[in-house]
């Protein structure tokens, strides 16, 4: 993993690491890739696609990896009891998490909508019957990491390790012949220079979900239970290993909410929970140690 | 970075209290058929009971081994556990499933777990990273935004 490629975009630093730098044009590929997906899911532009459906109703048109990812959402929907939900895109705006980014709250919390309340969804065509701001943040990021790794892939770039701001998928490690497994070290919650943890990724990916990068007041964060709009309180941070960047990305927020037993009945993952105390919970499989 | 912490292992529904006085557990992730072979073998301590740090562990080097039995709906079932301790530090833990109906056996390798009072944070620089992940980095629009929040709050 001799190159490395650093950039920004959609709100985080992304890093692509590769045993040879890439060319232009993959690295075009790359980027057109993440504005094709920014264009569509970005709470952040009047022109987005998630922008329209929160100012008219209507029929919309998802692209092909809306699928997969609101399939997703409906799941871990399921699995935390409505508490994760694509429909927090008001409730994170009424804190003050807004597409201007104000950061005051304009009032105390408001639920999410139920998603039967005000859209239907027919495989990538959705009904939206009100209004309604979607915010996929839970497992958006996690998506598009997946989605830039086939671009590479197509590209013939097929050894990869992609890191958007701590999302990190690992592809042809060492199950495929290739390089070293990648060791990837879990940040203390408000301490960048220290882990809790390490996790060694040969073909998976680790996401992380914490409450202390995105937060902007006493007690206010980006991590909702859409249930109440509020943003969680004992939880500090989980980390989900799994096949692909999206379920580990949308596990690591479940995990905020579900007992791990309810999420590892349906997924492949291993996982690590910190607490508010400094305690911590983590599966006996996890590729790698906590340190405790 | 061996404190004096109690750990324990929560294995579906099933808790060995397996804390040991003046451990710390290196909580390496035990592969769940890992071999168990030792040099002594005797029974866990099943009571959990915490020393203080200064009193030296009670517990002679080794390896120890519990096997523990329980009824799931399929019947009795076995799980054995296996600690080992050097210097009164919990320096492996291996848990090998016993289970003999499917679903028990699934239960006990896809749901066994740990958990601990504190963890300890380690610098990034000793470990020798590739990546570190954390609650994602934030850049551009919301760093600068909290940036302008906080110098509104002082004006």
């Amino acid at each position: 993993m001799r190159s490395a490629e650093q950039f920004d975009a959609i709100g985080t630093r992304w890093t692509v690491r590769t045993p040879d730098p890439l060319d232009g044009v993959t690295l075009d590929r790359v980027h057109a890739r993440i504005a094709g997906y920014d264009a569509v899911w970005s709470r952040f532009r009047a022109d987005s696609l998630v922008a329209r459906m929160a100012r008219r109703p209507g029929v919309y048109g998802l692209p092909a990896e809306g699928v997969a990812l609101l399939d997703l959402y409906d799941v871990l929907g399921e699995r935390t009891d409505g508490a994760v939900s694509p429909l927090v895109g008001r409730s994170l705006e009424r804190l003050g998490y807004d597409a201007a980014h104000t950061l005051v709250p304009s009032g105390p919390p408001v639920a999410a909508p139920r998603a039967a309340d005000v859209l239907d969804r027919d495989g990538d065509r959705l009904v939206v019957r009100e209004p309604v701001l979607l915010d996929v943040g839970a497992a958006g990021k996690g998506q598009l990491v997946d989605l830039v790794a086939d671009v590479l892939a197509v590209c013939g770039v097929d050894d990869v390790l992609v890191d958007a701001g701590g999302d990190v998928l690992r592809r042809g490690g060492a199950g495929g012949g290739r390089s070293e497994p990648v060791r990837v070290g879990l940040q203390q919650p408000g301490d960048a220079t220290r882990a809790v943890g390490v996790v060694e990724l040969d073909d998976a990916a680790v996401c992380g979900s914490g409450v202390d990068r995105r937060a902007w007041g006493d007690g206010l964060h980006h991590v909702l239970d859409a249930r109440t709009g509020a943003p969680t309180r004992d939880v500090v941070a989980t980390w989900a290993v799994a096949g692909s960047a999206m379920v580990a990305d949308g596990l690591a927020t479940a995990l905020f909410f579900a007992e791990p037993e309810r999420l590892e009945v349906l997924f492949d993952l291993e996982y690590v929970v910190l607490h508010a105390d400094g305690s911590a919970r983590w599966s006996l499989g996890l590729p790698g140690e906590v340190f405790a | 970075m061996s404190t004096s912490r109690p750990t324990a292992l929560a294995l579906a529904g099933l808790t060995l209290a397996a804390a040991l006085a003046g451990c710390a557990a290196d909580a390496t992730a035990a592969d769940a058929a890992a071999d168990a072979s030792a040099d002594q073998a005797g029974t866990a301590a099943d009571a959990a009971t915490s020393a203080p740090a200064e009193e030296r562990s009670p517990y002679a080097d080794g390896t120890y081994e519990q096997t523990a039995t329980y009824t799931s709906p399929a019947g009795e079932e076995s799980i054995a556990v296996s600690l080992t301790l050097e210097d009164g530090v919990v320096t492996a833990v291996a848990v090998t499933p016993q289970a003999t109906n499917p679903t028990s056996l699934t239960f006990q390798t896809d749901f066994a777990s740990a958990v601990a009072d504190q963890v300890v944070g380690v610098p990034v620089d000793s470990l020798e990273l590739d990546v570190v992940s954390g609650a994602s980095l934030t850049t551009g629009g919301f760093s600068d935004a909290v940036d302008a929040v906080a110098a509104d709050a002082l004006g």
